[in-house]
């Protein structure tokens, strides 16, 4: 996908004029006024720091790293986030894991060993640079936030600073948004959980298999990462029962 | 002008109030901070008192027995310094304690008993948050009467112990924040595979299940998370687990 048709995609175009400062501003009253992060952070935070795409991660309980907003909204982000996701390897996870902020300013120069599923898959997108934030309350990392850009080379410190910004603008967000509308009764929030689908199948195929939950989830990363599909069209074809269901009933 | 020892002292105090490892034991602090006040401020004795919002004891403790058994009296008879400076969250001025004319006591039930104990001359300041009153730190004397500058180093002393005690409520907060967010993502994510479960077993599409999830839940008032957490579990209302 070029640049042009990520934008087209995402519908957003030109970054606001105002800036981050306000952009995030904007941010803080509508998280006040009960939006999510996806409608509270108006499109073009990425390009306001230099960046092709910034995804937000949340970490649940078990471990894993939970899509939960992305700018542009499709593209890029959304890919390189699903692939860590299938792979369970690359910058996001390693972020957490070491509750410190890593980068690779150039992919394709990057020690292989550093990521050895997930630079491979990477180098087939037009991704060359990233950088991966730990989201931190306290002491504790909730979650991750990671820019990437499809030109090399590192942040400036000032593009630092606004990814930190931001970074901390997402945390409020999603503070507000998860504990105000914790409840249910089916109350679509803005927070959106990008991976609905992968969900909606590990169900589906747990309960067509008669497996837990947590091994139908593994059946559907390792057919995903066998074959090089993405993981959310493995998903719908199941769902919409295109794939049998049994052909991952079976060692991969 | 130079330090004297009572001032080194003094600070050393307030640094080990004020600079604890996460995880501290709240009691001991409290104790530490009525030693402090005992050895710095030239008063027989102290104690402290935190109340809780809704006025229950959270702690108390006291420099020595005679004073741990003041402190209770106080919250039994409801009256007394700490009391009064929990309540105002105001420092209270030296107050002379006397046998002599009950009817114009300040505290008519708690001054025998102090005085029972030897205890001539009372004295209070507040143990607070930058937030919250928490409750205060009491001062009793047989003799010597804490000057103006006494209370001055005590109030000093309890607002060490008190960014202690504001730093763990903080943390307590964060933890409990963490929790309730891990909480209401795993909620999405489980009703997510409830759908899928669902679908599953109706043969129908995942808009179609989760409409008689959440028809099944409002019909019977329990929460959305809860059904499909029960579905997850693998046992799926009789109702729920029909085509129709």
């Amino acid at each position: 996908m070029t640049r042009e048709e990520r934008d087209a995609a995402s519908g957003a175009a030109p970054p606001p004029k105002d800036g981050l400062s306000e952009l995030l501003a904007r941010a803080h009253l509508a998280a006040r006024n009960g939006h999510g992060p996806d409608t509270a952070v108006p499109p073009g935070a990425a390009r306001l720091l230099g960046l092709d795409a910034l995804t937000l991660n949340m970490l649940a309980a078990d471990g894993h790293l939970e899509l939960l907003w992305c700018d542009p909204a499709e593209g890029l982000g959304p890919e390189l986030d699903n692939l860590q996701y299938t792979l369970g390897d690359g910058p996001a996870l390693e972020a957490v894991k070491q509750g410190r902020t890593l980068s690779e300013p150039d992919l394709p120069a990057a020690d292989p060993a550093r990521w050895p599923l997930f630079l491979p898959a990477a180098a087939r997108t037009p991704v060359r640079a990233l950088i991966a934030a730990p989201l931190r309350l306290g002491a504790a990392t909730i979650g991750v936030l990671t820019g990437y850009r499809t030109a090399p080379g590192p942040l400036t410190p000032a593009q630092r600073r606004g990814l930190d910004r931001v970074g901390r603008t997402l945390v409020h967000l999603l503070y507000t948004e998860l504990i105000t509308s914790a409840d249910d009764g089916g109350a679509v929030t803005g927070l959106r959980l990008y991976r609905a689908e992968v969900h909606q199948a590990t169900g589906f195929l747990a309960s067509e298999l008669g497996i837990p939950m947590g091994q139908a989830l593994l059946r559907l990363r390792a057919h995903a990462a066998t074959y090089g599909h993405p993981l959310s069209d493995l998903a719908r074809d199941l769902l919409a029962r295109r794939l049998a269901p049994d052909t991952l009933d079976r060692a991969e | 002008m130079s330090a004297m020892r009572h001032d080194v002292l003094a600070a050393q105090a307030v640094v080990d109030l004020a600079a604890r490892a996460d995880g501290f034991d709240v009691l001991e602090l409290l104790h530490d901070l009525t030693t402090h006040a005992v050895s710095l401020l030239g008063v027989s004795s102290a104690g402290v008192t935190i109340l809780d919002e809704t006025g229950q004891v959270d702690y108390v403790t006291a420099s020595d027995e005679t004073c741990r058994r003041l402190e209770e009296d106080q919250l039994e008879l409801d009256e007394g310094p700490c009391v009064d400076s929990t309540r105002t969250g105001n420092a209270l001025a030296p107050v002379l304690l006397r046998a002599d004319r009950p009817s114009r006591r300040r505290w008519p039930r708690f001054t025998p008993r102090a005085l029972a104990a030897g205890i001539t001359n009372v004295a209070a300041v507040p143990l607070r948050t930058p937030q919250h009153p928490l409750g205060a730190l009491n001062l009793l004397s047989t003799g010597r009467v804490p000057t103006r500058e006494d209370l001055c180093l005590a109030q000093v002393l309890a607002d060490a112990a008190g960014v202690c005690l504001q730093h763990r409520q903080t943390l307590l907060a964060k933890d409990e924040v963490i929790c309730e967010l891990e909480t209401a993502l795993e909620s999405r994510i489980v009703i997510e595979q409830a759908k899928g479960v669902l679908a599953s077993r109706l043969g129908i599409d995942v808009e179609e299940a989760f409409v008689r999830l959440r028809g099944h839940a409002r019909s019977r008032q329990q929460k959305l998370t809860e059904l499909a957490a029960q579905i997850t579990r693998g046992s799926v209302p009789a109702e729920l687990d029909t085509v129709s």
